[in-house]
Formats: structure tokens, C-alpha cells, sequence
């Protein structure tokens, strides 16, 4: 099992090129199915997740190669399976995203429902009731969900719980219906605007796209398309972040100012001078220690749930006393005990951590628990005194593209390693 | 175009792009060097020469290419020889290392996987 292992200290200085964004990178390779012709995609991240999706693919019968661009061509003229087993599906639940796709161009689909994912629960049901609004016979069998239907057909439907995925999976489906779908209380996060632009660069017709509320009319027939994956907005608030902690500068380049806005504005509280271009974000704090901040998470266009346990980490160190509120997702708070162990002085109420800056944090071996809270223990490893190891970090590779890579080009120390030997990263 | 060189003495060196166009014929072209497996009327049997393939005439490649190293490596411990791939290009690399292929033919691990 690999582990990280990071020196503090370094200020971090320089610029890191941001990934695309797997969570828009995702539903586009699930939505590349609908397509007749071969599509193209680039800035598409190296993460596990896509290889994983890239597989499934494959196995349905979905032409798949990777450029020496880095580019990945899908072609799904020729698929011949509609199904997605369990023993890829419980990796990686985003496998669910094939469901719409395959229903709606050859009219079947049996997927694994994801692990730990109880039969009835509410995500899974909303993309279920969606497709049965929409025509679809299904049912739920031996842990599969088994779907028919002729041609679907549009529909008005309202989603009583916003759910990312569950529009995602109806939008690509509605693509292909006969007639006007429209999908309310939609997600409106730029992944989900992401993916309505790559699909109506491959003919669709979808309106409203970044509201709550998405109107498709659906076509008969979509083609391959060329497209570029957004920005991976969470990576890009975490290098600013980890610029901020350090007190240094770091431009981040290929990436979306506007996607970020929530982020920078509670940056820009904490004493961040920034300076945005068309396609970078630059951060300086001039040597100065940041100022704890308030954040309340909610979903697009507020402050996102993702980038929380990094202002934990922040506030952490900072000057004064901040709150952290999680209003998404329970259960999200789980870096807290492990950066208390660091030295953090954090409480803990219900969904609300109360964080009181201490000068500096002091290196710990610490686990990381969850994507976002292992993102959190690498900020705030680098401001710790001392070496921290940090394990179990599969957790972060799922969403960080070479993040020790990416830190040491910024100055950090840090190194992965499958035992512990310390060696130190450029300085 | 591509095409695969036999310099002798078990040396081999491919040339030109490796893609899904070429790569397939290059596959059938090259059974004869791998024999037990999949040619069982090979010209030579080469079992017992060590091969040593050069890739640095590849001007362009895709991760068939990658594939085709991978099914090379295979065939040849299967026919009871070693096959060493020397001057990796860095595209091949790159998508070894983003298909997480890098470990199982021997390349580092890390390095620039920026993406375009």
C-alpha cells in the first residue's frame, strides 16, 4: 500500500498545470456510447476511475485507444454488450452513468447496482423513476437494474433531490427520446454543463444548462464530436489553498477562474491577493499568514461540499477562529481527528467545525479516510513541523492527477513510497 | 506506415507509426518470431534467442502500440525467450503510464503525465 510522505515547511512558489476534471470526464466517456461515429476527447485526467470506465467500455465493445497526445478516441459503433458487471461497478459507482446512454440507443441495459447501495435508496431511485417517466420497463433483480424500452420518450420530470449523476444519466437519455423532455430541480454544477456541451456538440438538443431547469428535445441519431474536458475545479481550489497555507505564490494555469468563484471570494477573505487570467488563477499571499474564514457548503453555485476539509486545514493554521458547516453530505467531517492528532484545534458540532488557528502543526502518521479528507492531511502535512506519513492514499489518486509531482514542482517535499523511507523532494 | 526490421542475431527495430491501422498487421507479421503460441508453422524457430527490440524509429504512436508491446512480452515468455524493448518513446510511455501499464512493462512509474 503506498503512502506519502511530506516534509513541511516549504513555501510553495511556482505554477501547476490543473487536470480535467474526472467528474465531467466521467458521464463524457459514459455519454460517448450514444454516439454513431467516433468521438475524441482530450484533458482527460489520469486517474483510476477513467481507466476503470475506459475498461467497462471496452468490454461492451466500445473501440478505445489513447493518442500520443493523450487524447482518447471512443468509438461505439460496434457495441455489442449492454451490460455493466458488479465487479467493475462496485470500484466505482459513476458506472451507473451508463445506464441512460445504453437505454436510449439500443433500447437495453443491465447494470450493477453500486456497492453499498441499497436497493430503494434514494440517488439510484430518482435515475430509475426518471427512465420509468420516460417510458422505461425496469426492474431491480439479483442486485441489477434491468432496463427495457422500445424508444423512450420525453417527459417532465421533477427530481425532489438534486442529484449530479441522476440529471446527468436522464440528460444523456433524454437525448435520444422522442419528444421534449424537462428535467427540474436539475444539478447545476459545471460538470453537468459540461457534459450538455459535449452532447450537443454531438448533435443534441439541450437547453438551460447550468439552471435548474433542462429542457432536451430529443433526435434521432447523435455523431462522434470533438471535445476538451473542463477544468477540474476542486484540484485547482487545493493548490490555491496549499499556496495560501504556505504563505506562497502559485499561479495555476489551464484552468476556469469562473468556476471557482465561492472559492476564491472565502481566499480573498483569508488574505489572498488574486489575479485571474482567461485560462489561470494566481495566488500570493506575500508571506503573510491567512485569516480564518466562515464556510457554509451548498450545492453549485454556493461553496462546494469537496472543497470544505481543505479550509478546515486552512483555518487550521490561520489567524483567528473560523466555522466550517457542512450542509450536503453527512458524515464529511471524518479529517478532523486525524488533523487533531496534527495539532489542530478543531471542535466538532454536528455538522459544524469550529477551528481555531494554531501557529503551526506538528507532523503525525495520519490515514487518510475519503478523497477530500486525505486532500486536507496533505495541506496541512505541508505546514506540519516535521515528516508526516500519510497512508491509505488511494483515496486521493481517485481524484488528484500526480499530486506529489505537481507539489514538488511547486517546492514541496514530499514522496510516495510503499514503506517508509523518507527521501527528500526538490527543495 | 510501419514497418519491422529484423537486423538479426535476435535484434529487431520498428519503424514509423504505430497505430490502429498499422499495428495489426505488424502483429501478424511478427508471429513467426514468437513460435508455439499462435504460429505453429513459424519459418525460424527463434525460441531460444533473446530478443532485443529498438523502438526509437517509432515516429508517432497509439496505445495499440502499447497493447502490441504488451502481446510481444507475452508471446515471448510463452515461447520461452526474454524480449527487451529499449528506447521507449515518450508518447508510449506516457500512455503506459495512463493506462497504469507501467509497472508490468518495467517503466517508471511516475514522471510528466500532463495531459493535453
Amino acid at each position: 500500500m503506498h503512502q506519502l510522505l511530506i516534509t513541511g515547511g516549504p513555501r510553495l512558489e511556482g505554477e501547476v498545470r490543473a487536470a480535467g476534471a474526472k467528474n465531467a470526464a466521467l458521464p463524457i466517456l459514459a455519454a460517448t456510447l450514444l454516439a454513431e461515429s467516433p468521438c475524441l476527447l482530450s484533458n482527460v485526467p489520469h486517474l483510476r476511475d477513467i481507466t476503470t470506465t475506459m475498461e467497462l467500455l471496452g468490454r461492451m465493445g466500445v473501440r478505445l485507444t489513447v493518442d500520443d497526445r493523450m487524447r482518447i478516441h471512443a468509438d461505439a459503433s460496434e457495441v455489442r454488450v449492454f451490460a455493466a458487471p458488479y465487479e467493475l461497478v462496485k470500484t466505482m459507482r459513476a458506472s451507473i452513468l451508463v445506464l441512460g446512454p445504453l437505454l436510449a440507443r439500443f433500447g437495453e441495459a443491465e447494470v450493477s447496482l453500486p456497492g453499498g447501495c441499497a436497493i430503494g435508496s434514494r440517488p439510484v431511485n430518482l435515475h430509475i423513476d426518471g427512465l420509468r417517466a420516460m417510458g422505461a420497463d425496469i426492474e431491480v433483480r439479483n442486485g441489477y437494474v434491468q432496463a427495457r424500452a422500445k424508444r423512450l420518450h420525453g417527459a417532465r420530470f421533477i427530481m425532489d433531490q438534486v442529484t449530479v449523476t441522476g440529471t446527468e444519466n436522464l440528460m444523456m437519455a433524454a437525448t435520444l427520446a422522442e419528444g421534449r423532455t424537462v428535467l427540474e430541480n436539475a444539478a447545476r454544477e459545471p460538470e453537468v454543463v459540461d457534459l450538455a456541451d459535449f452532447l450537443n456538440a454531438m448533435g443534441a438538443r439541450i437547453s438551460g444548462a447550468g439552471s435548474s431547469t433542462l429542457v432536451i428535445d430529443g433526435v434521432e441519431h447523435l455523431s462522434g464530436a470533438e471535445y476538451s474536458v473542463l477544468p477540474d475545479r476542486i484540484e485547482t481550489g487545493t493548490y490555491l489553498v496549499a499556496a495560501a497555507m504556505t504563505r506562497g505564490q502559485v499561479r495555476v494555469r489551464a484552468t476556469r477562474a469562473e468556476l471557482l468563484d465561492a472559492v476564491l471570494a472565502k481566499l480573498r477573505e483569508a488574505g489572498a491577493h488574486i489575479d485571474t487570467g482567461e485560462d489561470w488563477i494566481e495566488l500570493d499571499m506575500r508571506g503573510r499568514r491567512p485569516r480564518a474564514v466562515d464556510v457554509y457548503t451548498a450545492p453549485y453555485p454556493a461553496f462546494p461540499t469537496d472543497m470544505q476539509a481543505q479550509f478546515c486545514a486552512l483555518n487550521s493554521i490561520a489567524e483567528g477562529t473560523g466555522t466550517v458547516t457542512e450542509t450536503v453530505f453527512e458524515n464529511r467531517f471524518m479529517h478532523v481527528l486525524e488533523m487533531q492528532r496534527m495539532g489542530a484545534d478543531i471542535r466538532l458540532e454536528s455538522n459544524l467545525a469550529l477551528c481555531r488557528g494554531v501557529e503551526r502543526l506538528t507532523a503525525a502518521p495520519v490515514m487518510a479516510t475519503d478523497l477530500r479528507a486525505s486532500a486536507s492531511l496533505v495541506l496541512a502535512a505541508l505546514v506540519a513541523e516535521g515528516e508526516t506519513l500519510i497512508d491509505r492514499i488511494y483515496h486521493i489518486d481517485r481524484g488528484y492527477d500526480n499530486i506529489e509531482e505537481k507539489l514538488s514542482s511547486l517546492g514541496a517535499r514530499v514522496c510516495r513510497s510503499s514503506t517508509r523511507t523518507p527521501t527528500a523532494g526538490p527543495v | 506506415m510501419a514497418r519491422l526490421i529484423e537486423l538479426g542475431a535476435g535484434r529487431l527495430r520498428l519503424e514509423g507509426e504505430l497505430n490502429l491501422q498499422t499495428v495489426p498487421a505488424l502483429a501478424r507479421e511478427a508471429r513467426h518470431l514468437f513460435p508455439g503460441r499462435q504460429s505453429r508453422r513459424a519459418k525460424q524457430p527463434a525460441a531460444a534467442t533473446p530478443l532485443e527490440l529498438d523502438l526509437s524509429g517509432v515516429t508517432q504512436a497509439s496505445s495499440v502500440a502499447v497493447a502490441l508491446m504488451l502481446d510481444w512480452l507475452v508471446r515471448a515468455r510463452a515461447a520461452g525467450t526474454s524480449l527487451r524493448i529499449l528506447n521507449w518513446p515518450p508518447s508510449m510511455i506516457r500512455i503506459a503510464r495512463f493506462s497504469n501499464l507501467a509497472e508490468l512493462l518495467d517503466l517508471p512509474a511516475s514522471g510528466d503525465q500532463t495531459l493535453q
